[in-house]
């Protein structure tokens, strides 16, 4: 069952799932070979390359039957709640709810890089009006549009205000085609008066405590809404309930990002760690799965770090990631030009620190929501990227460029300011469309000139 | 009584010469731009007459369209090259209701009502990578002709994806894609998607048939077959793709004389 | 002198500044035809960056995500940048107080700057004031025979406002402008029993509420308006300007052509000024099949 740890491409998958098999492979309803996928569509595995542990296997099959699994709970007459942009917070409020899953629509960004551009979603959306000027999420609309990717939710629920010009405006492009959408308003975050009452976010930031009432406020709308799609009130036994359950995942997430960051050999790939991180956000759309898929991978990392078992080479440059990427494909790249992942900031750490449980549960969502990095200054952010780099022992950090996302023509600069201000170290800013092969050699050369000068600081 | 048509576009002047009485296309032709528009204009104006060996005098009047149409001095009138391309099109197909003009350095769109005016039009005349600057980057880099574009793309099974918004970069890609061992064929399909694609952008959801594909680009192999898969509507090529602008000046020229006497 | 605090967004009141006692400037900014903005840059919000940093104070909204972003680029000195929380949202009574509240957050922020708290008379009066001047804005005529055309869009910079004369050159007027500088970012007049009684409410009331922009979620407000306006103002074709990399204003493209009916043109703006000739032809081929 166990093979040192590698990095394989899907057709050696065809040969290691059949070793697992032969081994006793225990596997969930979803499980299955990988090469599967590529069937449905999901054309890109075929450029990827994966881990090659049974963890990694259930990991990438919880992530791409997801669309099945929301099909599936339409039909089972569950409620299905569509969140947008809060990245992490209101779903947690859906799964505090029986018998209701929440879902992720602004995941379908990943649609055009997974099913390479093989769905039209792109060129729906630029038909609609949302081009490429703006970011990759606008496949989302495509995929409203088409309904192949997630049957229609019953609640459409949408942050605004404090968050990204081309998303808002995406949104209400959907919202004028058809779909009623709950718009609620998060505040830019702010750092308090000296006079007034303030208090300690989770993730390092503060804000005024009246912000905080305005979030919460806002958030029992969402908990009544929620409540009458659902038919079910919400009150805060159940929410606290959801609330430790988040707190389970969002624990072992944590768990195996110091585990993973902090082993002298790199335990898992920067592509798996992505994957996990982003199953923070909404539990793609299984809770329970979640929680057992970080479980397999805990166990996976901590047996190849006690057995001083890795990947790449131990001399890898420990590459800070900010950003996610549009192509998955670039977390491969990081590792074959030398680098290893020993930080991120994937523009939703607030989906990952935990949710305050010595508060009521509404005040602590609210607390949660205005943590979005998102919602506050590039400078907060900054401050937090330094702060976790520096712990983290980074080297580098690299910043990926979202391409057509109103926030980061400017962070990015501030960003490697501070960076190299505070911690003095080489930054590297790189856009990643939503399939890069044609820029393959453009970024290679970008990162392996990063690693580079990590070795030459290191000699130095 | 003879009008003329001269559509100075930003890289060929082309030029009608039309019987106002009969309607008949007595002369056409078209040159390369340059510096000196006006120059190179009336220099190919000259040469349609000296084919009919008819003086300057003959022609009653001559509107002048196209990017550079201010810069050609000798015209009587200018109009926007909006309303002579519909109006072109609109004599070649009468029954037009959409018309897609892709040129060397911009591409349009024109949507037309039941007469054949313009009721609402888009144009891209800002990014490259919709218009025929993209093919001819694409020929240089594959050190083949335009007119062989077209063989190559049929032989495509798998067009690449071309990412880059701009044709500068877009040339990188293509050079990343060679390097990579991506047919040539499969580029050159997928840039000619990129650019029907980004026409199709420009387009929006509502377009009426029938469709007419105008312009040089209109011209060049397997620019037909990636439009109508982009926009998923049949197109259809008038005679003379190119010179459907300065037809269009020609007989807007025609009715100003008539209107005017 | 007088302290001048530097403005931009129509949600931002003059009167509330100048009933503190201090001089609102709003500011139109320009910037060196050479200086590109970096790509992904609105050149409108940098070009604000550079007028702005040399302002005593300056007041930013968050109605649009770069500008929230270039606060950081301006200053990050609080005592002289105001950064202002202006709800997207607005259907129900909470944005409104929200924004009331932030009204309330910049009059200590204009007492730091040394200005002085204004009595409700005074606040009134004030606001009479600058209510009487929008009237007389208001009711400006345009030119009969015309191609009658809407502008909507954002801001313009200084170094854009020759779009008005490139409109008339061409045979065209601007029967409404439905720009950030134009009739649409005024707010509707006050209520004078409002006025009497609450006048901050009434200042809250009248520039929460009554102003239509593409930032609002919804956007209907900004439709219905122009849905009106399109007939009171007999608007034959729209000119819809936006900036490069501008999101909220680029994607407005479709709504207005599905919307409204007539002929929309958009014109991007970008950070160099090679413009002219291609906005030339944009707003002439309009005209011309308007005619």
């Amino acid at each position: 069952m166990n093979q040192p740890p590698a990095q394989i491409t899907l057709h050696q998958w065809r040969q290691r799932y059949h070793d697992l098999c032969a081994a006793g492979l225990r596997q969930p309803p979803y499980g299955g070979p990988l090469q599967r996928h590529v069937a449905d569509g999901d054309y890109r595995l075929l450029k990827l390359r994966f881990d090659n542990s049974p963890a990694a296997l259930r990991l990438w099959n919880l992530l791409l039957t997801e669309e099945s699994r929301l099909f599936a709970a339409r039909d089972q007459g569950k409620n299905i709640i569509g969140t947008m942009k809060d990245l992490g917070t209101v779903p947690v409020m859906a799964y505090s709810l029986p018998n209701t899953i929440a879902f992720y629509p602004d995941g379908a960004w990943w649609v055009p890089c997974i099913m390479v551009k093989s769905t039209r979603d792109l060129s729906i959306a630029d038909t609609h009006g949302i081009d490429e000027s703006f970011c990759p999420v606008r496949a989302m609309l495509g995929a409203f549009i088409t309904g192949q990717h997630f049957p229609p939710p019953d609640l459409l629920i949408c942050s605004v205000g404090a968050t990204c010009d081309d998303f808002s405006a995406i949104a209400q492009r959907l919202s004028s085609l058809g779909w009623p959408i709950l718009w609620w308003e998060i505040p830019a975050r702010r750092r308090p008066d000296p006079d007034e009452p303030a208090i300690h976010l989770p993730g390092l930031f503060h804000a005024p405590l009246s912000q905080v009432a305005f979030v919460k406020a806002e958030l029992m709308r969402i908990r009544d809404a929620l409540a009458s799609v659902c038919g079910h009130p919400l009150d805060d036994a159940m929410l606290s309930e959801g609330i430790k359950a988040a707190n389970r995942a969002r624990r072992m997430l944590r768990q195996l990002r110091r585990l993973v960051f902090t082993a002298p050999r790199c335990p898992l790939p920067a592509l798996e760690l992505l994957i996990a991180e982003m199953l923070a956000i909404h539990y793609c759309s299984d809770r329970e799965e979640t929680l057992a898929v970080y479980q397999d991978l805990l166990h996976e990392v901590s047996r190849r770090i006690s057995s001083n078992q890795g990947l790449f080479s131990p001399d890898a440059a420990r590459i800070f990631w900010v950003n996610p990427v549009a192509d998955l494909r670039a977390m491969n790249l990081l590792e074959d030009c030398g680098g290893r992942l020993c930080g991120t900031e994937f523009l939703f750490c607030h989906a990952i620190d935990e949710i305050p449980e010595n508060v009521p549960p509404m005040d602590a969502l609210a607390m949660m929501a205005l943590a979005d990095p998102m919602v506050g200054s590039a400078s907060d952010r900054a401050e937090r990227i330094c702060h976790d780099a520096s712990q983290l022992g980074a080297e580098a950090v690299l910043i990926s460029r979202i391409p057509g996302a109103s926030h980061c023509a400017l962070e990015g600069g501030l960003f490697r300011e501070m960076i190299q201000k505070r911690l003095g170290l080489p930054v590297l800013e790189l856009e990643v469309p939503p399939l890069c092969d044609a820029l393959e050699p453009a970024l290679r050369t970008r990162i392996q000139a990063l690693v580079e000068s990590v070795s030459q600081r290191r000699a130095r | 009584m003879i009008c003329a048509g001269i559509d100075g576009g930003s890289r060929a002047i082309k030029i009608v010469l039309l019987d106002a009485d009969t309607q008949q296309i007595l002369a056409s032709g078209a040159c390369d731009q340059g510096i000196d528009h006006n120059a190179l204009a009336a220099q190919l104006f000259d040469d349609l007459l000296q084919r009919l060996d008819l003086p300057r005098q003959a022609v009653a009047h001559i509107v002048a369209t196209g990017y550079t149409r201010n810069g050609i001095r000798f015209a009587d009138t200018t109009v926007t090259e909006i309303t002579c391309h519909a109006v072109g099109v609109r004599r070649l197909m009468p029954h037009a209701m959409t018309i897609i003009e892709v040129g060397g350095q911009d591409s349009k769109l024109l949507r037309l009502d039941t007469n054949g005016f313009v009721r609402d039009f888009a144009m891209n005349d800002r990014c490259a990578a919709g218009t025929g600057r993209f093919l001819e980057v694409l020929a240089t880099r594959l050190n083949t002709s335009l007119s062989a574009l077209g063989d190559l793309a049929a032989r495509s099974a798998h067009p690449a994806s071309i990412s880059s918004t701009c044709v500068v970069f877009a040339e990188s890609e293509i050079i990343g894609l060679l390097a990579s061992g991506t047919p040539c064929e499969d580029i050159v399909a997928g840039v000619q998607l990129a650019i029907a694609q980004r026409v199709a952008a420009m387009a929006g959801r509502e377009l009426i048939d029938p469709i007419i594909f105008t312009g040089g680009v209109a011209l060049v192999p397997g620019m037909r077959q990636a439009m109508e898969q982009a926009i998923a509507h049949p197109v259809t090529l008038p005679p003379h793709p190119q010179l459907t602008g300065a037809l269009g000046a020609a007989i807007l020229a025609a009715r100003e004389v008539k209107v005017g006497s | 002198m007088t302290l001048a605090v530097a403005y931009i967004s129509p949600f931002v009141p003059p009167e509330w500044i100048a009933a503190h006692g201090l001089r609102p400037t709003r500011l139109v900014p320009d910037s060196p035809p050479e200086l590109a903005p970096p790509a992904g840059l609105c050149p409108f919000a940098a070009a604000f960056a550079r007028s702005a940093s040399v302002a005593d104070a300056v007041v930013i909204t968050t109605t649009c995500d770069q500008m929230r972003r270039i606060a950081e680029q301006i200053t990050t000195d609080p005592s002289r940048l105001f950064l202002m929380n202006v709800p997207a949202t607005w259907q129900i009574p909470a944005p409104l107080q929200l924004y009331t509240d932030e009204l309330r957050r910049l009059a200590r922020f204009l007492v730091r700057l040394g200005g002085v708290s204004p009595t409700p008379q005074h606040l009134a009066a004030v606001m009479r004031h600058h209510d009487a001047d929008r009237r007389i804005v208001r009711s400006s005529a345009s030119p009969h025979n015309a191609v009658r055309l809407a502008l909507v869009g954002p801001h313009l910079r200084q170094q854009d406002l020759w779009l008005f004369d490139c409109i008339t050159q061409a045979g065209g007027c601007v029967a409404l402008d439905a720009t950030d500088t134009g009739q649409r970012s005024l707010p509707a007049p006050f209520n004078d029993h409002m006025l009497s009684i609450d006048p901050l409410a009434e200042l809250a009331r009248a520039y929460f509420l009554t102003i239509p922009d593409a930032f609002r979620r919804p956007d209907t407000l900004l439709h219905q308006y122009l849905r009106q306006q399109l007939v009171t103002c007999r608007i034959q074709g729209i000119i819809l300007v936006r900036y490069l990399w501008c999101d909220q204003w680029h994607a407005q493209l479709p709504r207005l052509k599905e919307n409204l009916k007539v002929p929309v043109v958009e014109i991007d703006l970008g950070g160099q000024d090679h413009d002219l000739a291609r906005t030339r032809n944009r707003i002439e081929s309009l005209v011309g099949i308007l005619q």
